[in-house]
């Protein structure tokens, strides 16, 4: 197992060209932030703050315009295999099973066969897609196919998840599962995870803690540790005291922007 | 609301046999595996698709009987079935049929390789594309049957001026349709890749390619018939052999019937030849 390294983000500005013309748009205005090694951090905001595209740095697939991310202690100039990113849609291949989706990573590091399909068999398992494995995805479900995502983030033993609204595209029910399973299996790896969301809640009920960011361009407007023990239980944690308070709170600062806008 | 069990034990005793055999006892046993024939239309549909060729095959045949048309143009079905019965008997069209075949299949493989690869080298290249895109477009909106005159002259009445007629024809819709099928590739598993730390090799064979073997299907479903078409085309226009040339012959004889029973075996092949493709799409395309 990797030993889990920290996320450095200093002094970021970011522009975007605007398609067409020579104007720019700023996308990110001065955030710094610091993650602990194993911290699991979620970033709340409204659409269009910059939230993808921060997790994109953290990703090396965008450059920032000023400033640096860190990954550990390199500079995240580019991809790195240390890195799993979920995305609302799966995003699985069409023509591999699941087994073969959950393989991909491994297959990319030339890993041998045995040693990718019991890797696959050990996650399918845990997901709960066992009997699943030689379906393809055209015969799964929305949320068995995120449940394959999942598994193919964990299959390469990362020592960074960055996940984009993972569960946005899940019903009430089935999102509530899967983030309990999510953090299931986070709390066994305590890799340093990333969760952009739109869902106070769930930032708050699955993150160490939560970032809020203000309107385009974003800003870091709160930064909250939310204390509550884990192991947790999502279900009964929305009644607790310390929940309401913060989800209380947060609601304010995130209202504020929606109120001026 | 009906099937809400009545009583407690009921309900308990389901379970328990339930569980007893692995859980599915209790439900209804599935569908019967259903088999592909459904693909080719129930027994309806099948009677009626012959009912339509015995309709047209009768009023053809009724309208020339009756003097309404001139059989000297049109022949009958009876005359176009008896052509097709003696030529096909006596062996005289195997030869054209051979030589059509022989050159579109040469055609269609070499075309289409070329037009694949095409594709997968603009797709992969951007600035190669950027720089070529405005001459495929031109080259792909010209009439290229027009170009099957210059294809006499460069190669002869032979078997390559009509293969390279028909390569003329497939080439560029797989070049086309490769190209498209990669572009339309989902991003998001592109960014996957990207983050999964894939090189560029890795890419394209675990990415590129695959993504696009539906567009090429898709465009190899096309390109047996523009090859086919390509093919019959310079035939027509000069050479020693073949379906095409036969056509000519039938027409400047005013033997109608052997026009007609020459088009029915080209359209045959035509659906053959797509069918075959088909064919192959549906095994290597499981997983749609
Ligand atoms: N590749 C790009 N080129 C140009 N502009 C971009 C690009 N990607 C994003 N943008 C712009 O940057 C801004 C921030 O986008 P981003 O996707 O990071 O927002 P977000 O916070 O993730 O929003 P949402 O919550 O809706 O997903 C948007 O205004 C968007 O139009
Ligand atoms: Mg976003």
């Amino acid at each position: 197992m990797n030993p889990p390294s920290g996320i450095r983000i200093e002094g970021v500005t970011h522009y975007f060209a605007k398609p067409g013309s020579k104007e720019y748009t700023p996308v990110l205005s001065d955030v710094s932030l610091e993650a602990r090694a194993g911290q699991f951090l979620a970033l709340v905001g409204p659409s269009g703050c910059g939230k993808t595209t921060l997790l994109n740095m953290i990703a090396g697939l965008v450059q920032p315009t000023h400033g640096k991310v860190y990954r550990g202690e390199e500079l995240a100039t580019r991809p790195d295999r240390d890195v799993a990113y979920m995305l609302a849609r799966a995003a699985l291949f069409p023509w591999r099973t699941a087994q073969k989706n959950v393989e991909l990573g491994l297959e990319l590091r030339g890993a041998p066969r045995q040693e990718r399909a019991d890797t696959a068999a050990r996650l399918l398992e845990l997901t709960g897609l066992k009997d699943f494995a030689k379906s393809y995805p055209s015969h799964l479900s929305q949320g068995m196919r995120q449940r394959v995502a999942l598994a193919r983030t964990f299959a390469l033993k990362p020592k960074f998840v960055l996940m984009d609204e993972p569960f946005s595209a899940l019903d009430a029910q089935t999102k509530l599962a899967h983030q309990e399973e999510f953090v299931r299996i986070w709390e066994q790896t305590r890799t340093t995870a990333v969760l952009v969301t739109h869902d106070l809640a769930e930032a708050i009920l699955m993150a160490d803690r939560v970032v809020v960011f203000s309107p385009r361009p974003g800003r870091i407007k709160a930064d909250l540790e939310i204390q509550l023990p884990r192991p947790r239980d999502l279900e009964t944690l929305r009644f607790d005291e310390r929940y309401r308070d913060i989800h209380e709170r947060m609601w304010m600062e995130l209202k504020q922007d929606v109120d001026h806008a | 609301m009906s099937t809400v069990p009545k009583t407690y034990s009921e309900t308990k005793g389901n379970e328990e046999s339930a569980t007893a055999s692995g859980g599915d006892a209790a439900l209804p046993p599935p569908p019967a595996p259903s088999r592909n024939w459904r693909l080719y239309g129930n027994l309806t549909t099948q009677a009626l698709r012959i009912g339509v060729l015995v309709l047209v095959c009768g009023l053809w045949q009724l309208s020339t009987s009756l003097g309404w048309v001139d059989p000297f143009l049109v022949s009958t079905p009876w005359d176009v079935a008896r052509f097709l019965v003696s030529s096909l008997s006596s062996g005289d069209i195997w030869p054209h049929v051979q030589a059509t075949v022989t050159a579109t299949l040469i055609a269609f493989v070499v075309g289409s390789l070329a037009g694949i690869v095409t594709g997968l080298v603009l797709s992969v290249s951007p600035r190669l594309n950027a720089v070529l895109d405005p001459y495929l477009t031109i080259a792909n909106a010209m009439p290229r049957v027009a170009l099957a005159p210059l294809f006499l002259l460069w190669f002869g009445l032979g078997q390559t001026s009509k293969v390279m007629m028909g390569i003329s024809t497939g080439y560029f819709i797989l070049v086309l349709n490769t190209h498209a099928g990669v572009k339309a590739i989902d991003p998001d598993l592109k960014t996957i890749c990207h983050v999964m730390g894939a090189n560029r090799l890795q890419m394209f064979t675990k990415l590129i390619l695959p993504a696009a073997v539906p567009a090429i299907f898709a465009g190899l479903r096309l390109s047996v018939v523009y090859s086919l078409l390509g093919v019959v085309l310079a035939e027509m226009l000069a050479s020693q052999a073949g379906m095409g040339q036969l056509l000519q012959y039938y027409a400047g004889l005013f033997q109608v019937q052997g026009v007609f029973g020459v088009l029915i075996c080209l359209s045959l092949l035509a659906v053959a030849g797509t069918a075959v493709v088909g064919a192959v799409e549906n095994r290597i395309l499981r997983w749609q």
